[in-house]
């Protein structure tokens, strides 16, 4: 598979990046190097206490480098004023750290303030944010942070660090104190969002499925800031470098990389289908030709309708409308296989309707297909660990 | 003679000494303020610091007021002056002590993110931690001017100000025609301004609270 970031220049480089804190013999974070590409979204993932988020702080500086050098977009920024430096880095943590005093507007306002932006820019900057993150700027502008839920606050932390349209985002941890079902939409409108601005975005966590899920690439973190792996998701979870990245990722490799595969990498299967508008005499010969003895029936946008079994032609009704058992189970090319599996055995349906973006038919994915794929994916990960052990074998071989 | 006819006859003394010893008291409590919340951030990043100034200010309170009076006036004489020094001595302890406190009750997070957006030292004193830490620091100058306005009264024991000359007449009479009536309208003088200045504070707690953090 080709690297996502072979094309893109480095936003950020890290270079033998070293802290040690007095009093203590080893350092914190030991000769770490590592380049992050513009518009990439690159997470630090590792056990606590592994370095990751003091490497985080380095690239701001609110942790200074004992030695090493960080570059930002060419420029080498180790030693300019940090103060600086901050305003050109967006940086949202997970307590969020909103001013209390402040409104939502005034905290979103902060940086391009100390930018020196004219008013009137800032006014327009603000409500462009809390739009951007889904807030109402009418209705959340003037609030103050305590008035908000945890989610809301988490969205102004991270329109208040976008703000000041910096290049760079640092997040560290920025959805850990929230609930699984807040984390989950928030996440999604990371992605939303980062799809629309193209940042390039360094998020630290600890949670393997959650580094999955948002990172284009992953750098696993060992003991000390090691780095034990950086690579794609796939890469992580399919080619785990060693055995710690290995039991890092944990059980269930399998299943987490369903979420790596969107719906319209496997071949939707061509189903039987007829209008609700049919003569239901047509339909039954449909129904009793088919191969799984069902048709689904369409509407005539071409939406799904129902499936229609040959027990619900018998008696023969008048019409087809209400008939058989509603078509719910609806998928489009952008949900992942794991979201298609999760639908499945949740239905008892024949597989999940593709459909697209405006809800039209498209195909059918049943069990089958997910498993033909989960089976592709195992022989290109046994075929790459051949090739690998190959390489390793004759490099040897040279030396 | 009853207090109320008394008052009457002494209204303009009374007033008089009422407004001296205000006086006296508001610019104890300004000194000290501003001395005190400067200390406290001086004070409030290092725990030696910290230790020090709490400790100098409450030695302040160890020492009895007569007594610190007795110390003082070899070096500024039976004057105002002295008076002024030892209220804004003892003042100090609550102001110092709050300014501490408050600053130290701002949420660690709140100064790691305003840090990471850029501010430096001094907009993060002025724009973060003094704001949130300013309903504890008005506590501090709430207790401070009751304290201040008590010990007001015993101005009168090295200049004749403020309305411990009323209690202090009014007890070294005490039997003849009138002395309580003397300590009375000074100790009640006391009470009302000590209330005055509290509903005073309340409103600048009010005017001057950000909305976003007020009780």
């Amino acid at each position: 598979m080709p690297d996502r970031t072979d094309a893109g220049r480095p936003m950020l480089r890290l270079r033998e990046l070293t802290k040690r804190y007095r009093g203590q013999d080893r350092p914190a974070v030991d000769r770490l190097s590592l380049d992050v590409a513009a518009g990439e979204l690159m997470v630090f993932v590792g056990p606590s206490g592994c370095g990751k988020t003091t490497t985080l702080k380095m690239i701001n500086r609110l942790v200074e480098p004992t030695s090493g050098s960080i570059e930002l977009d060419g420029e080498d920024v180790t030693h300019v004023d940090p103060n600086r430096l901050r305003r050109r880095i967006g940086y949202v943590i997970q307590q969020t750290g909103l001013l209390p005093h402040l409104t939502v507007g005034a905290n979103v306002a902060l940086v391009p303030r100390l930018l020196g932006w004219p008013s009137a820019r800032v006014r327009a900057r603000v409500d462009e944010m809390l739009e951007l993150v889904g807030l109402d700027p009418a209705e959340h502008r003037d609030r103050y942070p305590r008035e908000l839920s945890g989610g809301q606050q988490q969205r102004v932390g991270v329109a208040r660090a976008l703000a000041g349209d910096p290049p760079v985002l640092l997040m560290d941890e920025p959805f850990g104190a929230t609930d699984p079902l807040t984390r989950e939409r928030l996440q999604n409108e990371l992605l939303r969002v980062q799809a629309e601005v193209r940042k390039t975005i360094v998020l630290v966590t600890h949670d393997i499925d959650e580094a999955i899920k948002l990172g284009d690439r992953i750098a696993v973190f060992g003991e000390r800031s090691r780095l034990a792996q950086v690579g794609t998701p796939d890469e992580v979870l399919g080619r785990p470098a060693d055995p710690y990245v290995k039991r890092f990722v944990g059980a269930g490799a399998s299943l987490k990389r369903l979420h790596l595969v969107r719906l319209d990498a496997v071949p939707a299967r061509p189903f039987p289908t007829a209008r609700v508008t049919d003569d239901p005499a047509l339909v039954r010969d449909l129904v009793v030709r088919s191969r799984s003895g069902s048709v689904l029936l369409l509407d005539a946008a071409e939406r799904p309708v129902a499936w229609v079994a040959a027990d619900d032609l018998t008696p023969l009704p008048a019409d087809l409308a209400g008939v058989g058992l509603p078509a719910t189970a609806t998928l489009t090319a952008e949900a992942t296989l794991h979201d298609a599996l999760d639908v499945m055995l949740g239905t008892d349906g024949a597989g999940v309707i593709l459909v697209d973006g405006d809800g039209r038919f498209r195909g059918v994915v049943g069990l089958d297909e997910v498993m033909a794929h989960v089976a592709r994916l195992h022989a290109e990960s046994r075929r790459h660990d051949v090739a690998a052990a190959a390489a390793l074998g004759s490099a040897e071989g040279a030396a | 003679m009853s207090f109320t006819e008394w008052l009457d006859r002494n209204r303009d003394q009374v007033r008089e000494l009422a407004i001296q010893h205000a006086d006296l008291c508001l610019t104890a409590v300004v000194v000290a303020g501003l001395l005190g919340v400067a200390l406290g951030v001086l004070a409030h990043r290092s725990r030696l610091a910290t230790a020090a100034a709490q400790a100098g200010t409450s030695v302040v309170f160890t020492v009895p007021s007569l007594a610190l009076v007795g110390l003082l006036i070899p070096v500024t004489g039976l004057t105002r002056d002295t008076v002024l020094v030892m209220l804004v001595l003892y003042a100090l302890v609550p102001i110092v002590r709050n300014t501490i406190a408050g600053l130290r009750s701002v949420d660690g997070a709140v100064l790691e993110a305003a840090r990471g957006m850029g501010m430096g030292p001094v907009r993060l004193l002025l724009r973060v931690q003094l704001p949130l830490a300013w309903p504890v620091i008005l506590a501090g100058l709430r207790v401070g001017t009751q304290l201040v306005l008590g010990l007001g009264a015993i101005a009168v024991y090295v200049t004749r100000i403020g309305l411990g000359v009323l209690i202090d007449a009014g007890l070294a009479r005490f039997g003849m025609p009138n002395s309580v009536n003397q300590a009375l309208a000074g100790t009640l003088g006391v009470a009302v301004l000590a209330v005055a200045f509290d509903l005073a504070w309340q409103v600048v707690g009010r005017l001057t609270t950000p909305r976003g953090i007020r009780a």
